[in-house]
């Protein structure tokens, strides 16, 4: 894969007050590349995330994408330059159906969204499109379904749905597998496992078994800070890493 | 739209073109003044029952509107037509202004600001005498005349004009709610958070939905000065915001039919209630606090509550 | 110059007026998060009270202390009994106070009628004496001796008690609190009764220079609003910076733009949200 980094983050921090949440993060993704980051609770895993998606605005440090500074731009234009994302906690559209979930999130980056002379039932790529996803995450037939009579692990995948809805060229997974069954973990570790190589991924994870599975390279956060980055084998037998996870898998 | 919704909604579209001609002159007013309401209502709606945002100064649009219509008609001498679409920009321009401001903020502070906003516009309709005559409001607003010698003067085709522009907001609204846009509005409504991630400018939506609403509030506010006549700083104050709300929440909201409903029994109730007793403002303040208390979701919530 | 000195002690003592009714406003906000349309019912009622009272017992002080504790009583009951059970939904707290303001309007024509009132203060509040080029009417100067006396008190009161602390802490973050043992419900009880209290004790006040009338609930409202959305919701100082701002430009706008006096509060409201829009002094 040649071409600009996916990401580029470039002594990235952000204090909240007195607390140090991260603390001059350097992180370069190549495209198409699969990412794991995996650190204990605390690590400012999410507080990353919440950077990069333009939530919270850094206290110093770059970030870019596909060779765009992004660091002042809102989470709107980053989503249009190719950024999804998932959240730690679903965050669906509870009393909409899942197929007008996946409507807005298909036509989210799409012009139709300030369209209001046609009805939304004119556009029948939208619905195509919200119709394959729904398959493609293992939704078949749900498109009904009011989203907040899901199960957790429906409403799991739907919230992966919906990020995938852009076609986006980086995704950003804030623990997909949290609090999803053996066999719904595994089917969700099928899906990423499928998707585009060109698409790259970054994923946080507590599930070791998954983290290695889907992702080539790991980085490993603890207080706010990078202490160790490299293939699975590498971060398994680093002396720190595993004084750290003292006890965990 | 399956047969199912369309058929209960074209017999009310019957009904509401053939029952005229044989009510009696008080009923028909009322229903004159409950269409009106219900385009005010439907207004407020877009941007309460779809967006998620409660404004408490959506009168100021539907009384700018009223009070543009009152002075161009009686010191201009201005046509249908163009009082029709001075009012309408009128309103649009000062939710465009008012919406620049009030759309940075969320929630309660939302609120408090609306309302800042639509006292504003109430103390210029009070204290602006030379324009808009204060406390006195403007009287003699003659009924327009569409076509020479064919004046609304008279009750039945001034209702008849009533309904056709009801007619034409609700089908517009009706398109606008169920476009790409609309779904946008009630994807900010449920789940803000979520819409800039997917690539919403949420602000942009929210104050599109605004304009957008002030617009048909001045459409409803235009047709009133022709209905009633007379204009007043009452037309703009904070009660008549509050009622718009009540209308909306009581018949339920992000529906578009509820506020209708919604309308309809508040003008009727306020109506036919002042007739029997001078304690109505009582009853109404109790009703406010009845309906929060017992229907919280409003009657067309309810009931489309119980159907699942 | 004498013209200045008079609009800007008059506006001084409206905005201390502004402040007995917004503090009220700004800490039960703070708090609950509430838009009580009521607020502006709590000053009318205050002074309808406070009316009665001098009327009846000739006592000013009786007054002030009947006109604040009855409505703070009937805040106490619109929180426990109504309001305490809509949580966090703005809009049913709306229309549900709403309902109340209508109520009391209406109860307010009932028992005192519709005519206009000037509470009869004590002899020698109603006189003046002159100070230089400005003749100062010592009810002003009441006015604001009261509104310091107030300020004073509910500044100590919220920093150096340990009820104050649990105030200053739900404000803050009511989850927290509740977390660390606060009693969240008895604040909460306790702050919209304090707010009913001050708006109250405003209207009495209000009564000898303003007046009661039918109507004055929902003129006084906005102020309300106002002063606590330039200040900044739930802070102290925030209401004593903004209630001086509104009293100051509202009688300077009044008396040199009367047309557009709205307007002049509009203005600088307008500015100030469009640069902060939390509020001058506003946290979240």
């Amino acid at each position: 894969m040649s071409g600009p980094l996916a990401l580029a983050i470039t002594g990235l921090s952000r204090w909240f007050g007195g607390l140090r949440a991260l603390e001059k993060v350097d992180l370069s993704l190549a495209p198409g590349e699969r990412r794991g980051i995996i650190g204990p609770n605390g690590a400012g895993k999410t507080t990353l995330f919440n950077l990069i998606a333009g939530e919270v605005a850094p206290t110093a440090g770059r970030i870019s994408l596909f060779g765009n500074d992004v660091t002042r731009l809102p989470p709107q234009r980053r989503a249009a330059l190719g950024l999804a994302r998932t959240f730690q906690v679903n965050t669906l559209f509870p009393n909409l159906t899942v197929s007008e979930n996946l409507l807005l999130a298909v036509q989210g980056t799409t012009k139709a969204k300030l369209s209001l002379h046609r009805p939304i039932s004119s556009y029948r790529h939208l619905h195509e499109q919200a119709q394959a996803l729904l398959e493609s995450v293992g939704l078949p037939g749900a498109g009904e379904t009011i989203a907040r009579t899901l199960s957790h692990g429906e409403q799991r995948q739907l919230e992966v749905a919906l990020a995938l809805a852009s076609r986006p060229r980086i995704l950003l997974l804030d623990e997909p597998t949290a609090g999803l069954s053996l066999a719904e973990s595994q089917r969700l570790t099928g899906l990423l496992k499928r998707l585009e190589r060109s698409m790259s991924l970054l994923v946080i994870e507590h599930d070791m078994d998954v983290v290695f599975d889907v992702t080539e390279r790991i980085t490993v956060l603890h207080e706010g800070q990078v202490i160790a980055e490299g293939g699975p084998d590498e971060v398994k037998t680093n002396r720190l890493v595993k004084d750290i996870y003292l006890g965990t898998s | 739209m399956t047969w199912r919704r369309a058929i209960p909604l074209l017999a009310c579209v019957a009904l509401l073109l053939a029952a005229p001609p044989f009510l009696p002159p008080y009923a028909l007013t009322l229903l004159t003044q409950i269409l009106i309401y219900a385009i005010f209502a439907m207004s407020l709606d877009l941007l309460l029952g779809y967006t998620g945002l409660a404004s408490l100064g959506h009168a100021a649009y539907f009384g700018i509107a009223a009070y543009v219509v009152g002075i161009l008609t009686t010191q201009h001498h201005a046509s249908f037509w163009l009082c029709l679409c001075a009012a309408v920009l009128a309103a649009s321009a000062a939710a465009a202004v008012f919406g620049l401001i009030a759309i940075r903020a969320a929630g309660v502070y939302f609120l408090m600001i609306t309302l800042a906003l639509g006292m504003v516009t109430w103390g210029l309709a009070f204290r602006w005498v030379s324009l808009t005559m204060g406390d006195n409001g403007i009287s003699g607003i003659a009924r327009p005349s569409l076509l020479p010698g064919w004046s609304f003067a008279q009750p039945l085709p001034f209702h008849y004009l009533s309904v056709a522009v009801f007619l034409v907001a609700f089908a517009l609204l009706s398109l606008i709610v169920r476009s790409p846009f609309g779904l946008s509005l009630r994807g900010i409504r449920e789940t803000e958070r979520r819409m800039g991630a997917l690539g919403y400018h949420v602000w942009l939506h929210k104050y599109l939905a605004f304009v957008l609403a002030g617009a048909f509030a001045g459409l409803a506010g235009a047709l009133w000065a022709y209905y009633d006549g007379f204009v007043s700083p009452v037309e703009v104050h904070l009660l008549t915001s509050v009622e718009a709300l009540l209308m909306v929440a009581l018949g339920g909201p992000g529906t578009l039919v509820g506020p209708v409903l919604g309308a309809g029994i508040i003008v009727l109730f306020k109506n036919l209630l002042s007739i029997y007793t001078k304690r109505w403002l009582l009853i109404l303040g109790l009703v406010y606090i009845g309906v929060i208390v017992f229907a919280p979701k409003g009657i067309v919530g309810a009931l489309r509550g119980a159907r699942r | 110059m004498e013209f200045w000195l008079t609009q800007a002690f008059n506006g001084i003592s409206y905005g201390a007026m502004l402040f007995l009714l917004g503090s009220g406003l700004s800490l039960v906000f703070g708090v609950m998060r509430i838009v009580n349309l009521a607020h502006g019912s709590y000053f009318l009622l205050g002074g309808y009270v406070g009316l009665t009272t001098v009327l009846k017992t000739k006592s000013f002080p009786l007054a002030l202390l009947s006109g604040a504790l009855s409505v703070a009583l009937i805040g106490l009951g619109m929180e426990r009994l109504f309001l305490r059970k809509l949580g966090k939904q703005s809009l049913s707290q709306v229309l549900m106070t709403m309902g109340f303001a209508l109520v009391f309007q209406d109860l307010g024509l009932l028992i005192w009628g519709g005519d206009p009132y000037t509470l009869a203060v004590p002899a020698f509040l109603a006189r003046s004496a002159q100070a230089g080029p400005v003749l100062v009417p010592f009810y002003r100067l009441f006015i604001i001796a009261v509104a310091l006396a107030v300020g004073i008190a509910l500044w100590a009161f919220l920093e150096r008690t340990r009820a104050g602390a649990s105030i200053r802490a739900t404000v803050d973050d009511a989850e927290m609190a509740q977390g660390v043992g606060i009693n969240v419900p008895l604040v909460s009880a306790g702050v919209f009764a304090l707010g009913a209290f001050l708006a109250a004790l405003g209207g009495v006040v209000g009564a000898g220079f303003i007046g009661v009338y039918p109507g004055l609930d929902f003129e006084v409202l906005p102020y309300a609003f106002v002063v606590v959305i330039v200040g900044g919701l739930g802070s102290l100082p925030g209401v004593v910076v903004g209630s001086l701002l509104v009293g100051l430009l509202d009688n300077f706008g009044k008396a040199l733009f009367p047309e557009l006096s709205y307007f002049t509060l509009f203005a600088p409201m307008a500015l100030i949200l469009a640069l902060k829009p939390t509020g001058l002094f506003g946290k979240r």
